[in-house]
């Protein structure tokens, strides 16, 4: 084993009093090996200090003589209702109501395509390109379209496409016909 | 370090005074206070490291248990959880507060010209202390928490644990994280001297 595993190891087995059977090989190395001695000497050192500071950290103090008398009373007093106890259910129910509303908005368009399936139990559909390719064209399409070719293309509307045409002849020009303007 | 032995556990006059507690009877919550009052004021005080601040925690405690007395469990102890409260209250309490604490790295930058400037001084004790003071200040709250109630109480890690509502692996880290923060104070010269093979002949043997 390597120190650095050794250490790892060793440093819980003391810090938690895990020592046992199992971290005699552990001890042994640490007979052997000054670094790792070293190791665990700081740590050691370390959780005596921090005893030593924690203790000194509350040494001398002790809660007040009135403290009692002090949690009696508090205790005794009808509790203040909270901020939120006092503005009544209505407002109480408020962000719960919102929360409902959101919700339902997300959920039920789902419902209205078929209901919640999930996408593991939705039914696969296979060769949907294979009987595409082999379906004849829907009747009403086909019957569409045999009415297009056979029939004759749709005559254009007489005010504006026949040319009027003088009986001698001539074909007046528009704006002498307006003028009166004789060649 | 001497582990306490169910320091947690629950006895017959713990059920009774509860009991009686919740039947609406003041000299039981007298008793009730005046029986677990010590362990929390002494945990506000080594988290928050202010009397004041510490005694207004103890006194919240207490009367957050009186209120909710009649959901307070009578087949086992209440201390847990009043060590439960008072510690929640101290992160609360502390959180809003303006951080006193100096980071890690600043002390450790502090600590430095000290032992350049005045080796034999800064073996001392006190000033050990002290650093670790003000480390254990720059911990975070949860790594201070469970330093308390492992080192300063002993409780057992289990106990620790349940106190804390985490799992002992769970504290066994929070304390592993804790150590290795605090380790780095600890002056090169005092880790020499302990590393000096003390241990060898006394601790191992």
């Amino acid at each position: 084993m390597s120190c650095r595993r050794i250490m790892r190891e060793l440093l819980e087995f003391f810090r938690f009093g895990e020592l046992d059977d199992w971290s005699a090989p552990h001890l042994a190395h640490l007979e052997t090996c000054r670094a790792c001695r070293d190791e665990v000497g700081l740590d050691r050192e370390l959780v005596v200090q921090l005893q030593r500071a924690l203790a000194a950290r509350v040494a001398g103090y002790q809660a007040s003589p009135n403290a009692w008398l002090e949690v009696r009373r508090r205790a005794l007093e009808p509790a203040a209702p909270s901020r939120l106890g006092r503005m009544g259910w209505r407002v109480r129910l408020l962000p719960l109501g919102a929360a409902f509303v959101l919700l339902a908005a997300a959920v039920l368009p789902a419902f209205d395509r078929g209901g919640l399936v999930p996408v593991s139990r939705m039914p696969v559909q296979t060769g949907l390109m294979e009987a595409a390719d082999n379906d004849p064209l829907p009747v009403d399409a086909s019957d569409w379209y045999l009415a297009y070719v056979t029939s004759p293309p749709p005559s254009p509307p007489a005010t504006q496409l026949t040319a009027w045409v003088d009986p001698s002849g001539k074909v007046p020009f528009h704006s002498e016909a307006k003028t009166g303007l004789t060649q | 370090m001497q582990r306490r032995i169910n320091t947690l556990g629950n006895t017959g006059a713990q059920h009774d005074l509860v009991s009686r507690m919740q039947g609406g009877d003041l000299d039981a919550f007298e008793e009730f206070f005046a029986a677990y009052q010590r362990p929390v004021y002494l945990t506000a005080l080594a988290i928050t490291r202010d009397p004041f601040l510490a005694e207004e925690i103890l006194q919240d405690c207490f009367v957050k248990a009186y209120r909710v007395r009649d959901r307070l469990r009578t087949d086992v102890s209440p201390l847990p959880w009043l060590q439960r409260v008072c510690t929640n209250m101290c992160f609360t309490r502390l959180s809003r507060r303006r951080p006193l604490a100096e980071p890690l790295t600043d002390l450790i930058g502090n600590l430095a010209p000290d032992i350049a400037a005045r080796p034999d001084q800064v073996v001392e004790s006190r000033e050990i202390l002290e650093v670790l003071q003000r480390g254990i200040d720059a911990l975070p709250p949860k790594q201070r928490g469970a330093v308390v109630l492992y080192y300063l109480h002993g409780y057992s890690l289990a106990e620790a644990a349940d106190i804390a509502g985490c799992r002992v692996g769970t504290m066994k880290s929070r304390i592993h994280y804790a150590l290795r923060a605090l380790r780095v104070l600890l002056p090169v010269e005092r880790r020499a001297t302990v590393a000096g093979g003390r241990l060898a002949g006394e601790e191992l043997a």
